[in-house]
């Protein structure tokens, strides 16, 4: 087949048996949301027929046949006939979404999976259980929804390109002694928008991420003895092509955590007066440019007496900790803490890196428990990770970028007023730390005020000292290359219009180290 | 052994020759910006019209002495799958079409870089 083609095809088909796939969780899941799922399902069959039968995928082709007239019978058929046909179904999806992806067409395979779907009947009681999926649902890629295939590294150039041309067009009005001139204004105002459609071109539905995970809650409970289904709001919402690919990996850890270890088994639930299956929900809001994310089991939460307990068994001080502080713990990065966390409550692996994974893009994770009554973890990450609106300032002869998501304000403090116990700020005191002395960095200029930024915590907010502000900027923000090795507190680099270069911070790991 | 050549440079006394492949070009030192609790040998970022290149200072990644920069000085620009770098040298000798018998050490840019 010829690449072109070839790349269309899976544009247009791997989506589509994504959608077969949440179609029959859906039906599985509830039997009332019935007559609009099968009405997708048949859609998205006969589509994926077509598209296979024009590229030669023969195969693939029978059994999205196969599967297209067994829906349209096991539609009329009683709920119980139906639970075993969609399990069925379930593993020839899965089959028919990886002869789609790879172009392989496993014969034998095949022809045994439409066998068993022309064996299914409406009278007949489920005979064995389904052999689980051979291959781990999640792994495999959702190709872009839409037509027009684009790399995305294409469009990171494009942006590159017009980020630069900003910088020479702003050079050019410098250069022009500053006197307003309508031609270059308007190109300036042209190249912003410009700007904005690029970005836009990478916005993905978030939904694309979350249909792999669907299937992940499922299987994975089936596998650990529980039941699970994951509901999701918020799918549509678009989100940068960066972000959704960096969310992958943090989200994974956190929903196979909910299941492994805050839902309970079928039995523990019924006796504690719960529905025997557990919910996993992920629900998403975007504001202001900020996508939040909420993920949330209706298990037995986190017991923080219990963390108290062992973090001291372990030699650390927990005495006068609240609540909150003690949850922290979960996403600890001490082996010993960790240990000590994944002891109790399995919560340590894996939440520590997904924690990391969500700093680089400049975000942040919450978690909170109620005790009995499920676990919640917030995540808050920037919906364009290319451009990050922040405060940048001077420090120690550098610039950084202080993200806008985390400042509450900058105030000028007399350096007389600042102590050991921290500065004044709003009726109270807040800790006050040297941006310069926290990054090693050349001495700071004496001043007989201090600039103050003040950071916004869970707790208390911080006050970080620096040496003078630069103003409001949208950063495009880029990865740092791995020989940086990975320096705590920065989680990104950017150049400002006049080309000087900025190390964006994440203000909290970099006060915490 | 690369059909494209080498280039051979001096670095912290020592003398080295890199696989001309993935040599995009050789640049003059502009400013390096470093990057604080960031790896020793990263030695900053510069910009590279409009893109923003993490320099290695390759003395330093070598263990050797690390001379100041001087306008002899270079910066080779290589390309690394999809990464981009500068590798900071002290000075830039020449151009070989083939390895000879007194062609220098070849640079590893796999120990260097890490894989990838």
């Amino acid at each position: 087949m010829d690449d072109a083609l070839h790349a269309v095809f899976l544009d247009e088909t791997l989506p589509l048996a994504a959608q077969v796939e949440h179609g029959l969780l859906r039906i599985e899941r509830d039997a009332a949301a019935l007559d609009d799922a099968w009405r997708v399902l048949l859609g998205a069959l006969h589509t994926i027929k077509g598209n296979c039968g024009m590229v030669g995928l023969d195969a693939a082709q029978g059994l999205a046949h196969a599967m297209e007239q067994q829906v349209r019978e096991v539609r009329r058929w009683p709920t119980t006939a139906q639970e075993h046909a969609v399990q069925t179904m379930l593993a020839t999806a899965d089959l028919l979404r990886r002869t789609v992806a790879t172009g392989e067409t496993p014969a034998e395979e095949a022809a045994r999976a439409v066998e068993q779907l022309l064996e299914l009947s409406p009278t007949e009681a489920p005979r064995a259980e389904v052999s689980p999926a051979a291959s781990p649902a999640g792994d495999d890629v959702i190709g872009p929804v839409g037509t027009v295939r684009v790399e995305s590294s294409t469009l990171d150039r494009l942006l590159e390109s017009t980020a630069d041309l900003a910088t020479w067009l702003d050079r050019l009005r410098a250069a022009i002694d500053h006197a307003p001139v309508e031609p270059l204004e308007r190109a300036i105002r042209r190249l912003a928008e410009l700007r904005d459609a690029v970005l836009g071109l990478r916005l993905v539905p978030l939904s694309t991420l979350l249909v792999r995970y669907e299937r992940l809650v499922r299987d994975l409970g089936r596998a650990t003895g529980k039941r699970a289904v994951m509901v999701v709001t918020g799918g549509d919402i678009g989100v940068d092509k960066h972000v959704i690919d960096r969310l992958g990996e943090p989200l994974l850890h956190m929903i196979r955590n909910a299941i492994d270890h805050g839902l309970e088994s079928p039995v523990e639930r019924t006796r504690a007066g719960k529905p025997e299956t557990g919910t996993i929900t992920v629900a998403a809001t975007a504001r202001g440019g900020i996508l939040n994310l909420v993920v949330r089991d209706d298990g037995r939460g986190i017991d923080p007496a219990r963390l108290a307990a062992a973090a001291e068994r372990r030699g650390i001080d927990t005495r006068g900790w609240g609540a909150a502080r003690l949850l922290e713990l979960v996403f600890a990065s001490e082996v010993s803490t960790a240990e000590v966390v994944t002891e109790l409550s399995g919560r340590g692996v894996g939440l520590d890196q997904a924690r990391r994974a969500l700093e680089r893009l400049g975000g942040s994770v919450q978690v909170s428990s109620t005790r009995g009554a499920g676990t919640e973890l917030q995540i808050r990450v920037p919906l364009v990770v290319a451009v990050q609106r922040s405060l940048v300032v001077s420090c120690g002869g550098a610039l950084f970028g202080i993200p806008f998501t985390s400042v509450v304000e900058a105030v000028r403090i007399p350096r007389d007023d600042v102590t050991s116990e921290g500065a004044p700020w709003r009726e109270t005191r807040i800790p006050a730390l040297d941006l310069a002395q926290l990054l090693e960095l050349g001495a700071t200029e004496p001043a007989a005020r201090l600039t103050c930024v003040v950071i916004d915590r869970p707790e208390l907010p911080v006050a970080l000292v620096v040496d003078g502000l630069r103003g409001h900027h949208d950063l495009m923000v880029g990865d740092l290359d791995p020989v940086f090795g990975q320096p705590r507190g920065i989680t990104g680099v950017a150049a400002l219009a006049d080309g000087s270069i900025v190390a964006v911070l994440d203000p909290l790991a970099v006060a915490t180290t | 052994m690369s059909a494209a050549g080498y280039v051979t440079f001096s670095v912290g006394g020592s003398e080295l020759a890199l696989d001309l492949a993935p040599v995009q070009e050789v640049l003059r030192v502009g400013p390096i910006a470093p990057i604080p609790r960031a790896a020793r040998r990263a030695r900053g970022l510069t910009r590279v019209r409009g893109r923003l290149v993490a320099v290695v200072d390759v003395a330093v990644a070598l263990g050797l002495p690390v001379p100041p920069v001087t306008d002899q000085s270079r910066i080779l620009l290589v390309t690394r799958g999809a990464r981009l770098l500068g590798l900071l040298v002290d000075r830039v000798h020449a151009l070989r079409p083939s390895a000879e018998d007194d062609t220098p050490e070849l640079l590893d840019l796999d120990h260097l870089l890490g894989a990838g």
